[in-house]
């Protein structure tokens, strides 16, 4: 069953095992070893660097009090995912409650202040990278926080349906009919964004 | 492919995976002591109610069901029975003579006008 998810393991099987039976120091291992991997994918989940280690805490600390609930070590991976998934869907949603708090209480010229201030920090191909994550964002802002992790780990970290199939337990079809709706009203945004940026160049 | 995927590429490249930082390991190890000491907290507040619980049913089943059985068994006569023995006590108040010196009651004497 999870031919696709088994080729990119970092860890053997026998490693997941002996995690799973209590023993810290495989546990430790295959924190070492998935670490990089999490923390990346976390980052384009939630789009803020600062809070990334955290969220990752958290995604290995689930893991290690639910290794008992997986039923193999053949499943090991797309359970990750599930946890990487449930921990940044949990964070957006925590930030986004934020987000509206903080906002509603700052005046609107004080929004505009701090916007141009985060925007002229940047410079050169940082400055061109921030302009990209800054688009994706707002494109992404278009979409539920669900579906806006759905469609990041479709789009930008690859999984296959077949994948995301085993991460989320939902049927194939029910996923594509989701990603599809996800993608159109996305692209809807960026049309839009185009055409706003069409107007405003000389 | 399309532009919309060829943001999300260049999405990709502009957010590498990040260097976990040395106190990355050391903090999950930190938040799972943490979570280890709140279950077992837990844990034993669990038992101490389960203690509690149990004593307290015990106490129940040893001391007031057989009170609520005691009153049960009272409450339990029917309403025929409870009216014979009430009924009894009024006939006794009915049969006795009104006034010293007349008859209780004489079925076969001439009705008063």
């Amino acid at each position: 069953m999870p031919r696709v998810l088994a080729v990119r393991m970092l860890v053997e099987f026998e490693l997941i095992e002996r995690a799973r039976s209590g023993d810290d120091a495989a546990f430790n291992q295959v924190i070492q070893a998935y670490r990089k991997r999490i923390l990346g994918t976390i980052a384009r989940l939630i789009g803020r660097p600062e809070d990334v280690e955290d969220v990752g805490q958290e995604v290995f600390m689930r893991l290690y009090f639910s290794l008992d609930q997986l039923r193999t070590a053949e499943v090991f991976e797309p359970w990750l995912y599930r946890l990487t998934v449930n921990a940044a869907y949990d964070y957006l949603r925590r930030q986004r409650r934020r987000h509206e708090a903080r906002m509603s209480d700052l005046s609107e010229q004080q929004v505009i202040m701090a916007d141009a201030a985060a925007g002229g920090r940047a410079s050169g191909d940082e400055e061109e990278r921030q302009r990209i994550r800054e688009t994706v964002h707002e494109l992404l802002s278009n979409v539920s926080e669900e579906d806006r992790i759905l469609l990041t780990l479709k789009e930008v970290e690859g999984l296959s349906l077949r994948e995301l199939e085993q991460v989320y337990h939902v049927k194939e079809n029910a996923l594509k009919v989701r990603l599809f709706r996800a993608r159109q009203r996305v692209l809807k945004a960026f049309g839009a964004a185009q055409d706003k940026a069409q107007k405003h160049s000389p | 492919m399309d532009d919309l995927a060829k943001l999300f590429e260049a999405y990709r490249a502009s957010v590498p995976d990040p260097d976990p930082s040395p106190g990355f390991t050391p903090g999950v190890w930190r938040r799972i002591e943490a979570q280890r000491s709140s279950v077992t907290v837990l844990r034993r507040f669990a038992q101490a109610f389960a203690v509690t619980a149990a004593a307290f049913v015990l106490l129940i089943g040893a001391v007031v069901i057989p009170r609520i059985q005691r009153a049960s068994a009272f409450n339990s006569a029917s309403y025929v029975d409870v009216l014979a023995n009430d009924s009894s006590a009024d006939m006794a108040y009915a049969d006795a003579p009104q006034h010293p010196g007349q008859p209780a009651y004489d079925a076969g004497a001439p009705p008063v006008r």
